[in-house]
Formats: structure tokens, sequence, C-alpha cells
């Protein structure tokens, strides 16, 4: 620790005022108080303060998606790693350039959506693809809009969406779920050169909402654990859950969001499912279950949804939002083109987050100035 | 994959059995997070001895008694009006022993003490015999928290409870005294003329049997509110709101220790000129309460038993709510409720932030007052709202003040904050909320002042044209 602090001590003055890494103020300031928390006081009361902060807070989130990374990690293999390392990369730069270029600090938001954009792709992706998203992500999604805190639209989704829209082709590369003890851990180059292992072909399976129209879908019991095709980070239910429970346990994120979007995606597929059922010409529609455990909508309602910066701020605001990210999901998955809705759902949420807020605030404001009229 | 996920409950599983077991034990405020008050004060009273001097502060922050009213040199009785603040009801302060007179910039320094000898009781009687023998500074107003106005009240809220952190709740002071309590509301009582008195007890308070509302039964328009203990729900402006009082009546809110000064000042004839506090925090050896004479020196205070050889912050009151004490008062304030001590040397911590709430457990041990991050955008966590006692909405406040927009402000709820710092404490985002909305406040209400004043100006205009 001494030794990294000496580090630190000797670079200070190259970053100062008159020092030749000027431009590079906020890097070294970042860099600095990531490895050693900033001494500020409090100038005004209240003289303490919680030590939670956000770095506290993103890392949190980042902790509660360990259990996704290493389900990832053992249905996919090594692949996902330099996915996940381009993306902090890719976008650690474009949110540096702009720090320096706006002399602004670099901000924390970032290391959550490096580490959320490379778990909603294929695990085959290109690595360009994964550093065009991250960038288009952070810069359009983020950044112009002033950074963490100001945000519009959630920077992975957003990214997410670029990249499926405009590479639609490279963004197929599903790989077929490892198995056994150790899973596809021992598949990648440096070990399948030692150990012999095939390497594993990219087979462009289907995933399990476009396995279902073919009959081929998987178990229930394998979707649970992760064992289907689909984007790294989201066929494991089992992780997702685990992550969802860190959250609302250290009360990180709210659960009105993700409960309302849930319930309101279930109720609708089973509406759909029963009318279905019952028509004269089925369209097939999947049940509830089998629509819960597939595609993006458990991962992208435990770490979305609950994004506090692009869903609405009010309690009653986040449970509405939930439920138009619920319903649009079901609707784009059975009558749209698209096989999963998740990712658009969530976008027009992220629209509709402001309106929603100014309705609910309207209506809370009303019981304030009730009381000043009644005072005048 | 399962041996991982069970790995992974067997790391989280004992953290959270430690915080469900211990967080009865803390000061709660929300989740996982709470301040613990292991050094809080001891359940007695210290009675220091007489010091060589004392150093009565005049002009600080929240005072200024501009009128003095004693010349350097003079000998002065104990409970002789030493100077008074013509702006605030000509609220006095007192010599709080005998002694000689010596004037300072900031400060009155009185040597030569002695506790004999006392100033002639003044003449008068009711709320003006309050004023002038020093228990109006317990009296303020329940909305603006300034001295309260000296005219008959439309509500008095009686606060027997504070729940800020270290300061002296009152349970302590009610020990083997609730006759005199009950005399002094008796009082109080005849001086409100049957305006309603709220008595605010703490759920613990209620069920420890000290006050039973049998206490005061047939005692007039007396109403006893039982509050949970909960920093924050003790605020005056709060219960004064939900008693049904406006901003533009009279409330006084009263604490315990105003009882008793009432008590002692219509009933025995004493002066009101000892302070009863809490002397705590993380930076003392031995906390406990004291009695001491306003203007106790603050340095002999401190050589008796502080810990911190570091920089210490010496705050007056508990430490949500409290101010910092200034270096140039060398004396203690006359509505000094609690001194507490904190380290005021924060220290860089190697990745503190991967500590993920862990180290918060034994947090009073390294209670500092390090701000704990680094300023940035709200990101709209919602932990605001969740302890706001008040109901509001400090985030969107926040956005509506960032945009400068004060009408908004306004109808947002703005004038409901009380003030009581604890969206400042919990943000993550380290904005110094609370400030903000003392300030937008302030300006709000200078600028009423302004506008009313004008319009009084322009009916006395009017007025002379019709003549």
């Amino acid at each position: 620790m001494k030794f990294i602090k000496n580090i630190f001590d000797k670079a200070r003055p190259h970053f100062e005022e008159n020092g030749i890494f000027k431009v590079f103020t906020p890097l070294f300031e970042a860099t600095e108080n990531f490895f050693f928390s900033p001494d500020t006081k409090t100038i005004v009361g209240p003289h303490v303060r919680n030590s939670m902060e956000i770095k506290r807070y993103m890392s949190m989130v980042i902790v509660s998606l360990i259990p996704c990374v290493l389900a990832a990690f053992y249905f996919f293999g090594w692949r996902i790693i330099p996915l996940i390392i381009t993306s902090y990369v890719v976008g650690g730069i474009v949110e540096v350039i702009v720090a320096c270029c706006r002399k602004e600090e670099i901000q924390e938001g970032f290391l959550v959506t490096g580490l959320l954009f490379p778990l909603v792709l294929p695990p085959d992706t290109p690595l360009w693809v994964c550093a065009v998203g991250v960038a288009f992500g952070v810069f359009f999604g983020k950044e112009i809009f002033g950074g963490t805190g100001r945000n519009l639209f959630n920077p992975a989704i957003l990214g997410r969406c670029f990249v499926g829209l405009a590479y639609a082709p490279d963004m197929a590369g599903w790989v077929e779920p490892g198995s056994g003890p150790l899973g596809r851990m021992l598949d990648f180059w440096p070990f399948s050169f030692f150990w012999g292992a095939s390497a594993p072909e990219a087979i462009s399976t289907a995933t399990p909402l476009v396995a279902y129209a073919d009959g081929s879908s998987p178990s229930y019991m394998e979707m649970f654990l992760g064992q289907t095709t689909g984007c790294i980070g989201e066929t494991s239910t089992l992780a997702i859950l685990i992550g969802a429970a860190i959250l609302i346990f250290f009360k990180i994120s709210n659960w009105r969001s993700t409960v309302a979007t849930l319930i309101s995606f279930s109720a609708l597929s089973a509406i759909m499912y029963a009318i279905d059922q019952r028509s004269a010409d089925p369209q097939n529609f999947p049940p509830v279950q089998y629509h819960l455990l597939a595609g993006g909508i458990m991962f992208g309602s435990v770490f979305m949804v609950t994004d506090p910066v692009t869903s609405p701020a009010t309690n009653a605001g986040r449970i509405i939002y939930g439920i138009i990210i619920g319903s649009v999901t079901v609707l784009v998955r059975n009558l749209g083109g698209f096989p999963e809705g998740m990712m658009f759902a969530i976008l027009l949420g992220n629209v509709c987050a402001p309106l929603i807020d100014e309705v609910i605030i309207r209506m809370h404001v009303k019981k304030f100035s009730a009381v000043k009229t009644a005072e005048n | 994959m399962l041996a991982l996920t069970a790995l992974l409950f067997a790391a989280v599983l004992p953290f959270s059995q430690s915080i469900i077991n211990k967080s009865s034990m803390y000061m709660k405020f929300r989740g996982g997070y709470n301040i613990d008050l292991s050094n809080s004060p001891a359940a007695r009273v210290d009675t220091v001895d007489i010091p060589d001097e004392l150093f009565i502060p005049f002009c600080y922050s929240t005072f200024n008694f501009s009128q003095l009213k004693v010349a350097d040199g003079q000998k002065v009785q104990k409970g002789e009006i030493l100077a008074i603040d013509p702006e605030n009801y000509n609220l006095p302060i007192l010599a709080s022993m005998t002694g000689i007179v010596e004037l300072g910039e900031t400060s009155i320094k009185i040597s030569n003490l002695s506790s004999s000898g006392q100033a002639e009781i003044p003449n008068t009687s009711g709320i003006s015999k309050l004023v002038q023998m020093g228990a109006w500074r317990y009296f303020t107003d329940a909305f603006s928290k300034k001295t309260a106005k000296t005219e008959k009240p439309d509500g008095i809220i009686l606060k027997l409870v504070d729940l800020d952190s270290y300061v002296m709740t009152s349970q302590l002071e009610l020990i083997g005294n609730v006759d005199d309590l009950c005399k002094g509301i008796d009082s109080l009582a005849e001086l409100a003329e049957n305006a309603k008195i709220i008595i605010v007890i703490s759920n613990k308070q209620a069920k420890s049997a000290e006050i039973k509302p049998k206490t005061f039964a047939g005692k007039g328009n007396i109403e006893l509110v039982t509050i949970p203990d909960k920093y924050g729900q003790d605020n005056s402006a709060l219960l004064a709101d939900k008693a049904g009082f406006t901003p533009y009546q009279n409330i006084w809110s009263v604490s315990t220790q105003g009882v008793f000064a009432v008590d002692s000042v219509i009933n025995k004839g004493q002066f009101c000129v000892d302070l009863m506090f809490s002397f705590a925090g993380p930076g003392v050896k031995e906390p406990r309460y004291m009695k001491a004479p306003v203007g106790y020196p603050i340095d002999k205070l401190l050589d008796q038993d502080k810990v911190i050889e570091e920089p210490a912050r010496i705050i007056s009151g508990g430490v949500l709510s409290g101010r910092t004490i200034d270096i140039s008062e060398k004396g203690l304030a006359h509505d000094t409720i609690g001194v507490t001590v904190l380290s005021d040397s924060p220290k860089r911590k190697f990745l503190k932030f991967a500590m993920l709430g862990m180290d918060d457990m034994r947090f009073s041990k390294k209670m500092t007052t390090a701000l704990g991050g680094e300023i940035r955008a709200c990101i709209q966590c919602g932990y605001c709202q969740e302890v706001c006692p008040a109901g509001l909405m400090p985030d969107l406040l926040h956005k509506i003040l960032y945009a400068k927009d004060l009408d908004r402000a306004e109808v947002s709820g703005l004038q409901k904050c009380v003030r009581c710092g604890l969206c400042s404490y919990i943000c993550v985002s380290k904005i110094d909320l609370t400030e903000e909305f003392i300030q937008a406040q302030d300006h709000i209400a200078a600028e009423h002042a302004e506008h009313a004043a004008h319009e009084a100006a322009k009916a006395k205009e009017q007025e002379q044209e019709a003549v």
C-alpha cells in the first residue's frame, strides 16, 4: 500500500497546474481516488456522513453481477473474458477522453456499464463489434447528456440496440453451452492447446425463444440453470436470482420496478397464452414459465430496469415504469417481428420515465400547494 | 456452478446474520447502515469545580448580543444582565457567577469568581420574568427554530425527548424530578392561558413508566404524543405540523430543561445560569453528562479527557444537527445542549470502496468528519426520499434548485423542510442537500419580508395621497 502511495506522491507534480500531463489530471485523480479513499471533510452539517458513496454503490452492483459472470464462464468458457476486457478498455477510453475535454472528474457509473454491456452480447461476438457498441453506448447514451446522473437512456442497452440493428449478422454468434463438471472452462485456446480439447465451433443454434416455435425447446431445468444458448449473462436464471437477492438485501436497487416488471410481464403473457389456446387459429405463444426463463427478461428486470438514473425517481413512477416495460416485452415477443423485446421495452421505458415522473410529481405537489392556498 | 453458488451464500450469510442481530442496538437510519453510538454518555451528571475565569460568548454564528450592559472592570453579581439582543425580543445573557468583567471582542471574561451573591430578582412576572431571568433561551419558535415570540402562544410543543446522537436525551433529567416537571408544566399552562400544550415523549420513555398520561390528568389543555425512537421524528417543526399548527401561528417549542427553568424561575425564584449538557463522542475518554455555568472554558473541559490528539472538531449539539464551535469561542455558549468531539483528520484508506459496507458495523470508533466520497451528480437512488421525516422528495427539490426555480421549489414543499440533515447524511453523491434547502428557505423568507415591506410602504403612500 505504501508502495502505491509513493508512486502517486511522485507522480502528482506532473499532473498539477504546471505539470506536463496537466490534460490528464482527471485520469490521475480518478486512479488515485480509486486506490485511496479521498480525505475530504464535511464543511456544513451534518458533521458525519454515511460511508455509502457512488463507488461503493456501483461496486455493489458489480458484486451482484459476479454470479452471472461465473455462470457465463462455466457455460461459455474463456471467450467471455476478452469481451469484458474490451468493453472496459474501450468504454474507459471514451470516458477518459470526454472527462479530459470537459476538465471534469471521471464518473464511476462506467464501472457498471462496462460489465453490463458484454453480458447482454451473444458469446461469440467479434471484439470489434463489442468495442463499437460500448463506445456508442457510452458516448451517445451517456456523455452527450452530461454524464452519469443526467443520461436519458441506459448506456449498455443503447449500445446493444445499436450493434444489434447495425451489425445483425455479427450478432448471431450463439454458442452451445458447456456441460459436465468443467463446462467450457477449459475450452479456449491456451487450454485447448495444452489439454487437447477440441475448440468449440460457434454453433448457430437457435435461442430458446426462437426454438419454441420449432418445437426444439430446452427443458425448464436447463433454462433455469442456464444451460441454453443465449446472451452471455442472461441464460442462468439462478445466477440472476442470486444477484437480485444481493441487490435487494443491501437495498441497492428498488424492488418495486423489478416486481412490477415481472408481474405485468407474467400477467400479460398468461392472458395472451390463454386467449391463444382457445382461439381457432393458435399462434403458438409460449406459456408464462417459458417466457420467464427464456431470453433477457430476468436479467433486464433485475439489472437494467433498476438502474436508478434512467428509471423514474418516485416509487409510484417506478411501478408504472415496470408495468410499461413488462407489457411491451410480451407484446414484442408474441406479436412483434423480433424474438426478444426486452431491449426495446427498456428503451421505451427510459423515454417515458421523465414523463411518468412529471405526472407523479404533479400529483405529489398538489398536496403541498393545497396546504399553501389554505394558509393564504 | 452449484458449488460456486453455495460458496457465495456461505460468504454472504454470516454478514447478513450479524447485520440482523446487531441492527436493534444501533440508531438505525436505513438498510444495513447504522450509526453505532457506543460512546454515548453514561447516566450520571458531573458537576465541575469553579474555574479561574469564565468566557461568555456574546457574538457568534447564531446569536449577536449587540447591546452591552456592563463596562470593563465592573463587578457583577450572579444573574446580572451582561448584554441583550435587541433584535431577538431583548433576550439577555446573564452573568453565571459573581466576579469582575473584562470585555473581549466576542466574549465577556469574568474573573475573580465566587458563587456567593445574587442579583436582585426583577420585579416582573410572567413571560418577561422568564426572559429577564435567563429561562427564555429554552423557548424557540417551533417552525423557524429562532427565539420564540414573547407573546401569548397559540400552542406549545413540549419536547421531553431529543434524539440527535450524543446530546442530552431527556430521560436523565427526569430521574426523581417528575414533581418539578409537573409544577413547571402547571406554570407553563398558566402562562399560555389555556393554549394547547402537546407533550412529546418517545416510545422508550413511554415504556419506562416515568411519564404516564395520568400524570397530566386534569391539567388543562394537555395532549400526550408518543413518537418512535428515530432521529428526525423529534423535530419541533414536524411535530407542530402534525398537530395541525401553521407557521403563521405563534408556536413555542420548549425542551425538558425549559420546563425545569420555568419551575425554578416562577416557583423558586432562581436564575437560570447553569448549563446541563452531554460531553461525549468518539473523541472523549469518559463520556458523561455535565453541569457547568454558562461560559465554562472549553479548553478546560477538553483538557480533562479528550482522547483524540490529532485535530478534532468540537461540536455544540449532536453530530447531525449541531454547529461547529469556533476557536474564538473560548467558553460554552448559553444554548449548549451537548459538546461532541470528533476526529477531524480523515485518513486515506486503501480500496475503501471495496469494503462494501461491512466496515460500517463499528462506525463510531472511526467516526470522523470525512465526507466519505467524491461529490457527484444526483443518481436518483431514492435514499433521501426514504429517510426524509417530512415526506419530501429532496432529490426533486435539488433538481429544481439546480435550475434556480424558487417558485416551483416553494410549491414542491421546500418550506416543509425541517432541516434535520438526514438527506445530506445519506446522500450517495455527497450533495449538501440540507444546506441547499436552508439557503433557499432563507432566500425566500428574505424575499417575502422585502415584498411585505414594499407593500406596506405602498399602502402608506396611497393613504397619504388620499389624505
